[in-house]
């Protein structure tokens, strides 16, 4: 064997022992965040949604918090995920409508403190429904899987350091029922949760 | 027949372990990733070739580190995106390099779970199409001048004396 090669599979065992290391260093997960959203309050209440079969599986180990809100007439669910222990759960929400069958109406940015979220309509047959959706990190808030992904990416490199778990928040509507997501959020839930 | 790349082939074979999960984006994931296997299949046609071709030019060992360096990144850092590249890389170390092996190189988005993402607002079937198109056109930029050296090339009995 030349010395090149030698040098090649020097160097792929240091790899493979310095990436079997990274697994054993802990990383902050979200939960205490997912753990502060209020199940009920004044003018609110809620009730845990269980996880299908088809969600159980492609979530695996990531925490994930669902739950159907009624806020005086307006009735919605909330999903929110946190992949610190599986990224390979949260997707991109319009990924995921588009392989469910729904098609995207119309999609507008969302402004939120600290960012902007997406306000989405999807279509499927005679349904339509509203779905907004954003990742926070809990200061810092966007609507870009790509963004979330060197995020998350370059929060493992640097063993929690460059900043908080983002986590995908996603709010959808009861098909055929418009709501005012800016009220709502203002007056109630955003001002009630860490997200 | 040439000397066996053991040490890009181990760099390959860690690599790939590292994308185990793209069979399953292919299969179970959305349908916008479907075929991509055959893209993949199509793709590795001129690595499959390559202990028959009869092209001088040596491999080099860049590719291997350049791939084993982005399947590390991908690894810790939970993005299969950049291991599927870093396989590419590791697998495209087994040919030599030039600016055809580049195109071929670049073509293997045809079957990275990337392809399918960009192209959501096409159809299924179109992604699908444009992933196997994608990656012939990529086996044919390397292969066919290949072919053609072959069947220019003179043989013992044209060999004037």
């Amino acid at each position: 064997m030349k010395r090149s090669q030698r040098w090649l599979l020097l160097f792929l065992a240091v790899m493979i022992a310095l990436g079997a290391a990274w697994q054993f260093v802990p990383l902050a997960d979200a939960q205490a965040r997912l753990t502060a959203l209020p199940a009920k309050g004044i003018g609110y209440e809620s009730i845990d949604a269980p996880l299908s079969d088809s969600e159980r599986v492609i979530f695996g180990d990531a925490s994930v918090l669902k739950r159907a809100y009624r806020v005086g007439s307006d009735r919605f669910s909330v999903i929110v995920i946190d992949g610190t222990r599986n990224r390979h759960a949260v997707h991109d929400p319009m990924l995921c409508a588009r392989g469910g069958g729904w098609s995207i109406a119309a999609r507008a940015p969302f402004a939120l403190p600290g960012g902007a979220g997406e306000l989405v309509t999807i279509t499927k047959g005679d349904q339509t429904s509203e779905v907004l959706y954003w990742f926070s990190d809990g200061v810092d808030r966007h609507a870009s899987p790509t963004s979330y992904w060197l995020q998350s990416t370059l929060r493992r490199l640097t063993f929690g350091a460059s900043g908080e778990e983002a986590v995908l928040v996603l709010l959808q509507a009861e098909p055929g029922r418009a709501i005012d997501w800016r009220r709502l959020l203002s007056d109630r839930f955003m001002a009630a949760t860490a997200f | 027949m040439r000397d066996v790349p053991w040490a890009q082939l181990a760099v390959l074979a860690c690599c790939a372990v590292q994308s185990r999960r793209l069979p399953i984006e292919w299969m179970k994931h959305t349908p916008y990733e479907r075929f991509g296997w055959i893209a993949l299949a199509v793709w590795l046609i001129p690595l499959a070739m390559r202990p028959w071709s009869r092209d001088p030019r040596p491999t080099a060992m860049w590719p291997s580190y350049v791939g084993l360096v982005l399947a590390f990144i991908g690894t810790v850092g939970d993005l299969n995106a950049i291991i599927y590249v870093g396989t590419a890389f590791a697998a495209a170390a087994l040919l030599p390099p030039g600016w055809r092996w580049l195109a071929w190189l670049a073509c293997a988005a045809s079957w990275w779970t990337a392809f399918g993402y960009l192209l959501t607002s096409q159809s299924t079937t179109v992604v699908a199409t444009s992933r196997i198109a994608v990656a012939a056109i990529g086996v044919a930029l390397v292969l066919l001048p290949l072919s053609r050296a072959v069947r220019s090339s003179p043989t013992t009995t044209e060999v004037p004396t």
